[in-house]
């Protein structure tokens, strides 16, 4: 089921990752001070780099949001049905169409390196 | 100690949509790299998705061949993982309202036992680019091609039903057998059409817990498949009958070199941090939309198998082979339908015609010879106007490209000799022309005459140059030949 925490995501997508991370770690019993290696964990798995310097202050700012999250937990919502979106409205769809012709050129342009029309990366294998 | 195999299959069908799933790039096969990938597909920022409604149509339909439940309002989640080869640093997915629910499939086992596996849920998707490591660039690079990212996938999931490598291939074949019928998947396996991950876990026979399982992804083919499976059964029974566990991981089968090997442990394990895709809305689908989708439903295998039994009198093993495959099932309804002989056309279509593709590793859609030329070559056989050994060189010129069964026939010559008169003088003057052969006929005994028979046939086809008809001959020769005795 979504948790309210959902809701935040919403509007704060970009750290939607970070903090679903938290919640879900169950921390919240010691919203102020997350421990280090949680932090360290979840800025792996969304790759945002947090120095020594600032973990402190990372660890407090992500720790009052979780005190926001506390606070909607604490709505009675029994029987109220979890929603995905907030708005009243549905989907629309597009016909199948092909509407999107070869940008190649000009969307290639802007990326560091390419070669025979792939973008290149710094070698992955898994 | 025996043991019992348990198997479940997460099936990857790309759909036959001319478009991606959220954007307007062209999904066809083969094009120059990232020339259809668009601003969508790269993630640029400012870019939004739109749902393509064939993709919604195409994953309804598939829920309504399987009987499933529909899921009237279906939603989209994010499932979050960094790889080059997915831009948005995640995949848009379905996980809380997936818009085909749980139902049914059933197979047919070697042995003639059916079995019901269930589906627990199937849901849209967006595919991945890919990553080519080895290329025409610095080789501490990856290309990454994103023609392929945002092309819309159903992800089917089946419940642990089945208990050996058998059931597993029978089920993802019937999958494959549906998806093409309905025509929502090319079925083209060389290019990544369907794809499977395999959950495999072992347990003392009998027993009521079930093992860890591994799940080995990726299978792009049927065989490859069952040879994972059988080698992960044997590994897991293996390690634990010498006193180890089985530790919950994902594996990687690799069918040229036939080794399997660890991809990570449940610890590594991916954290997707899924969460619902703001930038989509709930979709809602109605009645009227479903309704009109099961009253167009393209007609499924199992229904399309009874009828050729029932339509073209064929075995039921014959009917079962020919309607497992959509294309194949419609090129020999074509030629059936062009040469009024149903029983030719599918011994053709399932015999000479399937192993001269396989061997040549083609699909019955980009045939050298045309269901019209097949049927052409049948008229020719069934009117004996030539013979069966004819009628495989006549073959082979078609699918050579020398075009149909008549043109050939005319320009080699090789038209069947069927006039009695004719054939008549023939037998009467290879008789005249062996009478040493006709005197050891004459003395051999009566039951061991028939073997002698072989020697004068010889020689009539010799001298016809092959184009007697062999069935007339054999009744000339033996009526000539008992007017002597």
């Amino acid at each position: 089921m979504l948790h309210p925490l959902n809701l935040i995501g919403l509007f704060m997508v970009p750290y939607a990752t970070l903090i679903q991370g938290i919640y879900r770690a169950e921390l919240t019993d010691n919203l102020m001070s997350i421990e280090r290696r949680e932090i360290e964990k979840l800025a792996t798995l969304s790759r945002i780099a947090i120095n020594e310097e600032t973990i402190n202050e990372v660890s407090q700012r992500l720790g009052s949001v979780l005190e926001l999250v506390d606070q909607l937990q604490a709505v009675d919502t029994d029987g109220v049905e979890a929603m995905s979106h907030p708005m009243q409205a549905t989907q629309r769809l597009r016909e199948d169409e092909v509407t999107e012709l070869n940008r190649r050129e000009a969307l290639q342009a802007i990326a560091p390196e390419t070669e025979d029309g792939l973008f290149l990366v710094p070698k992955v294998i898994e | 100690m025996s043991w019992d195999t348990v198997i479940g299959l997460e099936i990857h069908v790309q759909l036959a949509t001319k478009t991606k799933i959220f954007s307007g790039a062209s999904t066809a096969y083969g094009a120059e790299p990232n020339t259809q990938a668009c601003a969508i597909d790269l993630a640029m920022p400012g870019t939004l998705p739109v749902l393509n409604k064939q993709a919604v149509n195409y994953a309804i339909m598939f829920g309504l061949a399987i009987d499933a439940e529909i899921g009237q309002v279906s939603a989209f989640e994010r499932k979050n993982y960094f790889y080059p080869d997915l831009p948005k640093g995640y995949q848009t997915t379905q996980l809380e309202k997936p818009i085909v629910g749980r139902g049914n499939v059933e197979i047919q086992l070697a042995d003639g036992r059916t079995k019901n596996v269930r589906i627990h849920h199937a849901h849209l998707e967006e595919d991945a680019g890919k990553s080519l490591h080895e290329g025409n660039f610095n080789s501490s690079f990856s290309g990454i091609d994103l023609n392929r990212a945002g092309t819309p996938l159903i992800e089917i999931v089946s419940e642990p039903d089945m208990s050996n490598a058998e059931e597993a291939i029978a089920f993802a074949k019937k999958i494959h057998s549906i998806v093409t019928s309905i025509g929502i998947c090319d079925g083209e396996m060389s290019q990544g059409s369907m794809r499977f991950d395999v959950n495999v876990s072992v347990k003392p026979s009998g027993s009521d817990t079930l093992g860890t399982r591994t799940e080995t992804k990726n299978l792009n083919s049927f065989k490859f498949m069952e040879e994972a499976i059988k080698r992960e059964v044997a590994r897991q029974i293996d390690v634990i009958e010498d006193g180890g566990t089985i530790a919950q991981e994902t594996r990687l089968y690799n069918g040229e070199t036939k080794v399997a090997r660890s991809m990570r442990s449940k610890e590594e394990a991916n954290d997707y941090r899924y969460f619902p895709c703001p930038d989509l809305l709930p979709v809602v689908v109605s009645d009227e939309q479903v309704e009109e989708l099961r009253r167009n439903l393209p007609e499924l295998p199992d229904a399309r198998q009874a009828r050729f039994v029932e339509q073209y009198e064929l075995s039921e093993y014959d009917a079962g082979i020919l309607s497992s495959d959509a294309a194949m099932a419609n090129y020999f309804e074509t030629v059936s339908s062009a040469c009024k002989n149903p029983k030719l056309a599918a011994n053709w279509t399932m015999g000479e015609l399937s192993a001269r593709l396989n061997s040549q590793d083609l699909s019955i859609g980009n045939s050298p010879v045309s269901a019209e030329q097949l049927a052409g070559l049948i008229v020719r056989i069934a009117d004996n106007s030539i013979s069966g050994k004819m009628a495989k060189e006549v073959f082979e010129a078609i699918w050579a490209g020398e075009g149909s069964a008549d043109k050939i026939i005319e320009a080699r010559g090789l038209k069947q000799v069927s006039d009695s008169g004719a054939l008549e003088q023939m037998v009467a003057d290879v008789l005249a022309a062996n009478q040493a052969m006709v005197d050891d006929y004459i003395n051999t005994d009566e039951a061991k005459r028939k073997k002698k028979l072989g020697g004068f046939m010889g020689q009539i086809m010799k001298a016809s140059k092959g184009q007697a008809n062999p069935q007339q001959v054999n009744q000339i020769l033996a009526q000539k030949l008992n007017e002597l005795l």
